[in-house]
C-alpha cells in the first residue's frame, strides 16, 4: 500500500496546532500565576529604604563571587557598582579565570592589590591551579584570586572554596548591580522559610549611559537586534520566572545575578564542570537534590532585585551566545533526565521539568518543522491561506501580544524605560519580532540541538 | 477540521481580549500604588515635622496627643531609621524610646500574631527599640516564626533585652537552626549586655543536651575580650562531634596557655574531624612551636588533616613553607602531593 503523504502532511499540521495551543495555554497559565508575585513586589518596590529591613551589620554575610575572563572592557565598572551597594555585610571575590587581556592589569591599576596567602578550603572539587592571591589595601573587602583558565563553573567553584560566607551571590563580569539590588535579594531570601537561591532581574546595558559603576540614564539601544533581545529578556525576567513560583521555583536563573545559600551548593558539589550552562545547572540540581532528600525548600527570584549586562551587538556573538545556551539547557536536562514524569520529584518532576523539554527543547525543532509543514500543506491545498493567517496570528501573534502585555507590566510598574521613545521602541520590536529575529533564533537552536547530538555520536 | 476556524478566531478574540485586560490591570494598579505611596509619603512627612518640632521644643508625644491615623508601623520605624541619621540632638535616642513605649508598644502588641509576615516583622522591631518584662512570651512566640526576618529581628530584640529567660529562649532556638541563622544569631549576640555571659555559663553548668551545650560555646566566643575558663574536659572528650569541636575551639581561645600542648595531644584522635579542626586550631594561635607534629599530619591517611595541617604550615610563613618544600615523593607521595597542592606547585 502506497504511503498517504496527503494524509500525513495533514495529520501533521493538526498536531502542531495542538502543540502550539496547548504550550501557549501553558504560558497563559503561568502568566495568571505570576499575578500574586507581581502584586506582592509592587508592593515591596514601594517600599522605599529596603535597607531599612536588611541594613544592620547584623544581617548575614553576603560573598559576592564573580569570575572574569578578558573583561578588561568591563570589570572596574562591575566592581565599582558593587562597591556601591548598600548591602552593609558585603564580600567580593574576583576570579581572574586565566585570562589573557590586561584585565589583571587593570585590577592591580585601578584597586592597589597586595599579595595575601590564600587559605582555600576543599568543600568542592576545583582543579584550577592557582597563581596569585590578593587582597585590595583601597578595599579590604575585594579579594581577587588569579587563577589558570579552566572556565566559569570551575572558578565558581574556586571562589565557593574561598570565601566562608553563609550566603554567596555570582555576578557576570559585564554586569552593573543597582546599589539596592543585593539588599533586595537577601531581602527576599530572608522572608521565606527555606530559600536556597533567589534571582534578580537582568537588563540590558547596551544603550545605557553609566559611568564608575552608576547608571545615569536609562535607555533602549537603538540597534534592532539589541532592542530584539531587551524585549526578550523583560519578557523572560518577568513571567517567565515569577510564574513558576507555585511549582517550587524556575528551573533557570540568571547567572547574571543569583543568591545563593552556600550549604545548599556545597551539598549539590557546587557547579558541573565543563557544563556549557552552568547557571541553570545549578538550579536543576539544586531542585534534584532537594526533592531528592524531601528537604523543604524553595527558589524565588525578585524582578525588583536589578542588574544590567552587555548583550551581543552582532548577530554571529548571539548566534554564538544562544548556541551556547541551548547546549547547556540540552545538558542539563538531559544530565537530570530522572526527574522527567517522576513523581518523586513533585512539581518539577511532573510540570516544570516536561515542559522545559516540550516548549524549550522540542519548541525550536517543532516550530521549524511547523514552517515546513504548512507550506507543503499549502502546496497541496490541504489548507488555504485564510486557514494559515488565521494560524500565524493564533500562534506567532500569540507570543507578540503575551510579550506586549508583559512589557507593558514591566514598562508601567518598574519604570526601568521611562521615556516615550524607549516604549515605542519596545512596541515596534514587539511588533516586528515575529518576522526574521524569531526565526532566526530558532534555526540556531535547532543547530545547536544537531551540533549537541552529533558531537555525542562523533566526539571530535 | 480537527480545529474549526470559528475557534481559531475565537481563540485570537481571546488573546486580543487578555492583553487588553492586562494594559488596563498594569494601569490601574500604578495609579492605585501610586495615590497610596503619596497618602503614605504625606502622613509621614506630618509625622516627621511633628517629631522633629517636638525635639526642639523637648515636648514628647504621648499616644493620646498622636492621631490614630498616624499610628502606622510601616511608616514609623522607617521614620526613625531615616532620623536617627538626620536629628543631631542629644534628646533623640530617649525620645525614640519613648514614642516607643508609648505608641508603638501598644500596636506591636496587637500585630505579633498577625496572619501578614510583614505585620509580625514590624512588631519584632518595635521590641528592638524598646520592651517590658510583660513581652517576653511576645518575643518567644515570634522567636519560633517561620520567616527568617521575623525571628531574627525577634532574636535581635530579645538579645538586646538581654535577660537570662530571653537568652535561654534565643539558645533554645539557634540550636536549632541552620548555619545560615545560626551565623547571624552569633553575630547578633555582639549586642548583648555584657551580664548576659553569665546565663550562657549558668545554662552550660545545667545543660545536658549536646547541641545547645555546643551553642553554648559558640555564643561564649563572641566574649572575646573576657573569655572566662571553663572546666571543658568532659565535652572535649564527648561521643557528639558538634559538641567535641565546638568545646576544642572555645578552649584553644579560652585558655590559650594549655591550649597549644592541649591540640598537639589532639593531632592524634582517633577521629579525624579533630585532628584536622586541631590543626587549623594550632594554624590560628600561630603555634610555630608544634611545627614538627603538625608537620607529622602531612602523613595522616585522611586528605582533610592533611590540607589542613599543609595550610596551616603555611600561614606559618617562611619555616612553615619550608617544611612544605622539602616533602619528598619518595618518602610519602601523599604528604608530598599535599603541600605542593596547597602551595599551587606543579607535581614532578
Amino acid at each position: 500500500m502506497a504511503f498517504d503523504w496527503i494524509s500525513f502532511v495533514f495529520y501533521m499540521n493538526i498536531t502542531i496546532i495542538w502543540y502550539f495551543l496547548f504550550v501557549n495555554l501553558f504560558y497563559i497559565m503561568l502568566l495568571f500565576t505570576s499575578i500574586p508575585d507581581i502584586l506582592t513586589k509592587f508592593k515591596e518596590t514601594a517600599i522605599g529604604d529596603i535597607d531599612y529591613f536588611v541594613g544592620t551589620a547584623a544581617m548575614p554575610p553576603v560573598s559576592v563571587l564573580l569570575p572574569a575572563y578578558n573583561e578588561e572592557g568591563d570589570i572596574i565598572n562591575t566592581i565599582e557598582s558593587l562597591l556601591l551597594s548598600t548591602y552593609k555585610n558585603l564580600q567580593i571575590f574576583v576570579i581572574n579565570d586565566g585570562s589573557s587581556d590586561d584585565t589583571m592589569q587593570k585590577l592591580h591599576d585601578n584597586f592597589e592589590l597586595a599579595r595575601t596567602f590564600p587559605i582555600i578550603s576543599q568543600k568542592i572539587k576545583a582543579v584550577a591551579k592557582i597563581n596569585n592571591y590578593y587582597t585590595s589595601r583601597k578595599y579590604p573587602n575585594l579579594t581577587i584570586i588569579d587563577k589558570e583558565h579552566t572556565g566559569k563553573s570551575d572558578s565558581l567553584n574556586i571562589g565557593i572554596n574561598a570565601c566562608s560566607t553563609p550566603l554567596f551571590i555570582s555576578i557576570d563580569a559585564d554586569t552593573v548591580v543597582e546599589p539596592e539590588a543585593i539588599s533586595r535579594l537577601v531581602f527576599s531570601l530572608l522572608s521565606k522559610p527555606h530559600t536556597v537561591a533567589e534571582g534578580g532581574a537582568v537588563y540590558i546595558l547596551n544603550g545605557c549611559d553609566y559611568k564608575d559603576g552608576r547608571i545615569l540614564r536609562r535607555r533602549m539601544s537603538l540597534l534592532p537586534l539589541v532592542s530584539m533581545q531587551a524585549c526578550e529578556y523583560l519578557r523572560a525576567f518577568l513571567f517567565g520566572r515569577t510564574g513558576w513560583k507555585p511549582f517550587n521555583g524556575p528551573l533557570i536563573l540568571s547567572g547574571a545575578i543569583t543568591l545563593f545559600e552556600r550549604q545548599a551548593v556545597i551539598d549539590v558539589g557546587g557547579y558541573l564542570k565543563g557544563s556549557p550552562g552552568e547557571d541553570m545547572e545549578i538550579i536543576v540540581n539544586l531542585h534534584e537534590y532537594m526533592r531528592k532528600h524531601e528537604y523543604p525548600y524553595r527558589i524565588g527570584y525578585n524582578f525588583s532585585a536589578v542588574a544590567w549586562t552587555h548583550v551581543p551587538t552582532n548577530m554571529n556573538e548571539l548566534w554564538g551566545q544562544r548556541d551556547r545556551w541551548h547546549r547547556g539547557l540540552i545538558d542539563s536536562l538531559l544530565h537530570h533526565k530522572k526527574i522527567f514524569f517522576n513523581p518523586k520529584y513533585g512539581a518539577t518532576g511532573l510540570v516544570s521539568y516536561p515542559f522545559q523539554v516540550l516548549a524549550e527543547f522540542l519548541g525550536p525543532m517543532v516550530e521549524f518543522t511547523g514552517y515546513i509543514a504548512v507550506i507543503v500543506a499549502m502546496y497541496y491545498n490541504i489548507i488555504n491561506w485564510h486557514f494559515a493567517v488565521l494560524l500565524f496570528i493564533a500562534s506567532w501573534g500569540f507570543a507578540t501580544l503575551i510579550t506586549l502585555g508583559t512589557t507593558l507590566i514591566s514598562l508601567i510598574s518598574f519604570n526601568k524605560y521611562d521615556s516615550f521613545k524607549d516604549i515605542f521602541i519596545l512596541f515596534l520590536v514587539v511588533i516586528f519580532e515575529s518576522f526574521g529575529y524569531r526565526q532566526i533564533m530558532s534555526l540556531c537552536r535547532v543547530i545547536a540541538t544537531l551540533r549537541y547530538f552529533l558531537k555525542k555520536l562523533i566526539p571530535f | 477540521m480537527i480545529v474549526p476556524f470559528a475557534f481559531l478566531e475565537k481563540f485570537i478574540l481571546v488573546e486580543i481580549a487578555l492583553v487588553v485586560f492586562i494594559i488596563i490591570l498594569a494601569y490601574a494598579l500604578k495609579y492605585y500604588f501610586y495615590r497610596k505611596a503619596n497618602h503614605d509619603k504625606r502622613i509621614s512627612n506630618q509625622i516627621q515635622e511633628s517629631i522633629v518640632s517636638a525635639v526642639v521644643s523637648q515636648s514628647y508625644p504621648s499616644e493620646a496627643t498622636f492621631p490614630k491615623s498616624w499610628k502606622r508601623l510601616d511608616i514609623i520605624l522607617p521614620l526613625f531609621f531615616k532620623l536617627d541619621s538626620t536629628i543631631d540632638s542629644p534628646h533623640w535616642p530617649e525620645m525614640k524610646t519613648t514614642m516607643a513605649r508609648t505608641i508603638l508598644l501598644p500596636v506591636a502588641r496587637k500585630k505579633f500574631d498577625s496572619r501578614r509576615w510583614m505585620n509580625r516583622l514590624y512588631s519584632a522591631q518595635c521590641f528592638e527599640l524598646a520592651m517590658e518584662d510583660q513581652d517576653e512570651a511576645i518575643i518567644s512566640f515570634l522567636l519560633e516564626d517561620k520567616i527568617p526576618l521575623v525571628h531574627l529581628h525577634a532574636a535581635i530584640a530579645a538579645i538586646r533585652f538581654s535577660s537570662a529567660s530571653l537568652i535561654n529562649l534565643v539558645i533554645n532556638v539557634m540550636a536549632k537552626k541552620r548555619r545560615l541563622s545560626q551565623t547571624v544569631y552569633l553575630k547578633v549576640f555582639d549586642l548583648a549586655a555584657p551580664h548576659s555571659q553569665q546565663f550562657i555559663i549558668d545554662r552550660l553548668n545545667t545543660e545536658n543536651d549536646p547541641f545547645i551545650r555546643a551553642t553554648c560555646y559558640k555564643i561564649l566566643l563572641n566574649f572575646k575580650d573576657k573569655l572566662p575558663a571553663i572546666d571543658t574536659t568532659n565535652d572535649i572528650n564527648s561521643n557528639n562531634m558538634e559538641l567535641r569541636l565546638a568545646a576544642i575551639r572555645y578552649t584553644a581561645f579560652a585558655d590559650k596557655r594549655h591550649a597549644v600542648p592541649l591540640l598537639v595531644s589532639l593531632l592524634s584522635d582517633t577521629r579525624w574531624e579533630v585532628r584536622a579542626a586541631s590543626n587549623r586550631l594550632l594554624g590560628e594561635l600561630n603555634a610555630t612551636q608544634a611545627i614538627d607534629e603538625i608537620s607529622h599530619c602531612l602523613k595522616d591517611q585522611v586528605w582533610w588533616v592533611r590540607v589542613n595541617a599543609a595550610n596551616t604550615l603555611k600561614s606559618f610563613g617562611e619555616i612553615g613553607i619550608k617544611v612544605l618544600n622539602e616533602q619528598d615523593p619518595s618518602v610519602d607521595l601523599y604528604a608530598y602531593e599535599t603541600a605542593m597542592h596547597v602551595l599551587n606547585k606543579p607535581l614532578t
